[in-house]
């Protein structure tokens, strides 16, 4: 490793934690730290590496012939993921500062890919912990154990794949066509499959479908599939890669570790040695990266950055006319725009046309339970996703902060514009789905009869309440990011305990506020519901009861808007 | 001290840049001109070795990229239109790092040095993100200066300074050259480069259009008064943008 570079590695490593340790001199990431510590030392920690400490060791899927069956799973993924459908060209992920100091200071590309494989132990070490945390808890035994078995297998994962990718560029450079490349691929599923056939032919016939209801036998049954014909060979080193993950204790992991080191040793070996040119990959991948950094630090979360293109608006924007229409057209716009509105208006048309038609036509309880259950994971899903999305739309809007604070309309009217829009939409979603419901209840005879009034009813107060009650709930993330912005931070500095325990802080304190929220309405609901026992009003209380909800909620959605308004007035960019 | 000879450089089948010769030598400043998308970018990448040139040679001070990149790449600096630093070394830890990287002995003394010349010297023990974006750029230099390079290339370096840094940027770019060293200017500055540059190379659609003495550019728009801008319209206009 070139001194340097062990140099940058280690300082910035230092410099890393050592801004965490300063930032904790402020309360909030203190609070943030000591909550975000419990919460992991409570669900994972103690739960992982101090509770069961004494019993015996089973990790996950040992129970189903578990060495044979996570070898073909890693054998697969390795096939897949390295050899059929890796990355277009070989790109190492480098920051921008890497790469406007590394690439032209006086180091070879075998430094480069050392000191990468170096850093890259970090982002390793994270996924280990992280699978550990996931499939640990459905383990027993040394969380340790766990750890270094995820360790060895994800290390072995990615440098196979940095090995495969170089290889695969080195073909390329040396000009292998497409038609070579298709050639080689035939010839390798053309092997697979005469592999197969072999497979096939020495393996076991399969058991009685019943017997393999015990978890026993169709464990013998996988397990001698998987040890016959050419499998044993085949997977051969991924059993040594996976052997260590599934040692027992610590003296069968350091006898399993030595194989499954020495096929690390020679993975590294063919990825240093590969001279092969990175570097264009790499500049576009780092690109890529700080685009999507910036892109989430503004509140934009999409997955993959791709160039947005222009959309048709909604309606169109005359000069004249209320102010906060604009936003409400900016909004529906960053929603898509009309093709998007158009798309989802003939989804949902088609599905309920379809549901309705199938329902009277012929009538099936599976058909009406899917339409049921469809409805109503979309109405909570929306439900959900509208609350979340609040926080998002606004602060795509502090970017531009100074400049709305320039345009002559009240920040209410800004407010207003941009999350009516949303909460809107999201109610035309939710009433759809409403409707999805209700045609698969209609399709269940025995429900109908019991109560189809009630049920009825019921939808009728849920489409009441659902635009109000979007509004009023997102305008409590909205207003949180108003008053705390720094709180939202995306990008790398928003990782760790201390902003962890913040947002899990931050969460809770919603959930209370909204909790507040919703106290009023209920009891305004609960009034309506009093009134019609005394007055035997029958199931209509339950829209009545919602409309009176309904009222309160908007009613006090409108007092929030106006309350964001001022916050976004009075909001100090400098001040974060 | 820069040789280049026939690069060419290609994206699939996109041809940034072609055929590419030219010669920069020691002491001389040489701006790198074109509009946008000429192939400004992809030739400053190709001469430092951030990536590699499809055809062609590039010679820095006597050593050939391709064959001896590191030798080649020990005698560089390259500053970036952005000042790109290591979010987590402080100032001081930066030029440690690039002393160590280019094997300087005095480093250390080179680097207090540089720090005090660009009046940074109360700021070594600062991060990154404590930094204006001033500051951040004298860091970028002071760095890009420590190894004293024979040859530099600025890609748009006065983006985002102020006056006085730019005033002071400038004076560094000249001094350096006057000490001997050969420099690449790339920007859209032209008032910049014709108050530093002694030769100008003008680029277009990934081809040298013309590269030659400011008096000799002007000798080829057949205008011996005409400023570089006007030269510039007057050679590349219609593929200059608004």
């Amino acid at each position: 490793m070139n001194p340097a570079l062990l140099y940058l590695y280690t300082r910035s490593l230092a410099g890393s934690l050592r801004q965490r340790l300063v930032r904790l001199k402020r309360p909030k990431y203190l609070f943030g730290a000591l909550f975000g510590g419990l919460y992991f030392y409570g669900y994972f920690y103690r739960f992982l590496f101090l509770g069961q400490k004494s019993a015996p060791r089973v990790p996950i899927g040992a129970t189903l012939a578990g060495e044979s069956v996570a070898a073909l799973v890693l054998f697969a993924a390795v096939l897949v993921f390295a050899w059929i459908m890796p990355g277009k060209r070989t790109a190492l992920l480098f920051s921008e500062a890497e790469i406007a100091v590394l690439f032209p200071a006086p180091l070879s590309r075998r430094e480069l890919i050392r000191y990468k494989l170096l850093t890259s132990q970090l982002g390793v070490f994270a996924f280990a912990v992280l699978m550990t945390l996931i499939t640990g808890r459905g383990a027993t035994g040394s969380g340790w154990l766990h750890l270094a078995g995820w360790w060895v297998l994800i290390s072995f994962f990615s440098l196979h794949r940095l090995g495969a990718s170089f290889a695969l560029t080195r073909l390329m450079e040396r000009g292998m066509a497409n038609w070579q490349r298709r050639l080689a691929l035939i010839a390798g599923v053309a092997a697979l499959a005469g592999a197969l056939v072999a497979w096939r032919q020495s393996a076991p016939a399969p058991p009685a479908l019943p017997t393999l209801r015990h978890a026993d036998e169709l464990s013998a049954y996988v397990e001698s599939v998987l040890l016959a014909g050419p499998a044993p060979w085949l997977l051969l080193p991924f059993r040594v890669m996976v052997r260590p993950y599934f040692a027992a204790d610590w003296p069968a992991f350091a006898r399993a570790l030595w194989p499954a080191l020495g096929l690390l040793v020679l993975h590294y070996w063919w990825v240093v040695r590969a001279d092969v040119s990175f570097e264009e990959a790499s500049i576009s991948l780092a690109q890529k990266r700080s685009d999507l950094v910036a892109a989430r630090q503004k509140g934009d979360l999409r997955v993959k950055l791709a160039p947005r293109r222009a959309k048709v608006p909604a309606f169109p924007l005359r000069p004249p006319g209320w102010k906060a229409m604009a936003f409400v057209w900016k909004a529906l716009l960053y929603s898509g725009g009309r093709g998007t509105l158009r798309t989802w208006g003939i989804v949902f048309a088609a599905a309920l046309a379809l549901g309705a038609g199938v329902t009277l036509l012929r009538p099936s309880d599976g058909l009406s339970l899917t339409l049921v259950i469809v409805g109503s994971s979309v109405f909570i899903f929306v439900l959900f996703g509208n609350i979340t999305s609040g926080a998002s739309y606004l602060r795509q809007d502090l970017v531009a902060m100074d400049l709305l604070q320039t345009l002559p309309i009240r920040g209410w009217q800004v407010v207003l514009g941009q999350l009516f829009t949303q909460a809107a939409l999201g109610a035309l979603v939710q009433w759809a789905a409403l409707l999805l419901t209700v045609i698969g209840l209609a399709g269940l005879p025995a429900l109908v009869e019991a109560g189809g009034s009630e049920i009825l009813a019921a939808s009728a107060a849920l489409a009441l309440l659902a635009l109000p009650f979007n509004l009023a709930m997102m305008i409590i993330p909205a207003g949180t990011l108003l008053l705390w912005p720094g709180w939202f931070k995306g990008g790398p500095q928003a990782a760790g305990f201390e902003t962890a325990g913040l947002r899990i802080i931050l969460m809770l304190g919603q959930v209370l506020a909204m909790g507040g929220a919703l106290i009023v309405p209920a009891l305004a609901a609960g009034a309506v519901w009093f009134a019609a026992l005394f007055f035997h009003a029958g199931f209509w209380w339950m829209p009545l009861a919602g409309a009176a909800a309904a009222l309160v909620l908007a009613g006090e959605a409108w007092l929030g808007i106006l309350a964001l308004g001022a916050l976004f007035e009075r909001f100090d960019v400098s001040a974060e | 001290m820069i040789q280049v000879e026939g690069l060419t450089k290609l994206y699939g089948d996109f041809r940034a840049v072609a055929d590419l010769s030219f010669a920069v030598r020691a002491g001389e400043i040489m701006g790198l001109v074109g509009p946008n998308g000429a192939g400004k970018t992809s030739t400053l990448r190709c001469l430092v070795g951030i990536i590699p040139a499809t055809g062609g040679t590039v010679r820095i001070a006597g050593h050939e990229l391709a064959r001896e990149p590191l030798a080649a790449k020990q005698e560089l600096a390259f500053f970036s239109d952005e000042p790109r630093l290591f979010e987590y070394l402080t100032v001081r830890q930066h030029l440690e790092f690039t002393a160590r990287l280019y094997q300087i002995a005095d480093g250390a003394a080179r680097g207090r040095e540089l720090l005090a010349e660009l009046e940074m010297a109360d700021k070594a023990d600062l991060l990154p993100g404590e930094l204006s974006r001033g500051m951040k750029q004298k860091v970028a230099l002071a760095c890009g200066f420590v190894h004293a390079p024979r040859v530099m290339f600025f890609d748009e370096p006065l983006t985002g300074l102020d006056p006085l840094a730019i005033r002071r940027t400038k004076d560094l770019i000249v001094q350096r050259a006057r000490a001997g060293a050969a420099v690449v200017i790339s920007s859209h500055l032209l008032h910049l480069l014709e108050e530093v540059c002694s030769h100008v190379l003008i680029l277009r659609r990934g081809e040298k259009v013309v590269h030659g003495t400011l008096d000799e550019i002007r000798a080829f728009a057949g205008d011996a008064g005409a400023s570089l801008e006007e030269i510039f319209i007057q050679l590349v206009g219609a593929d200059a943008g608004p």
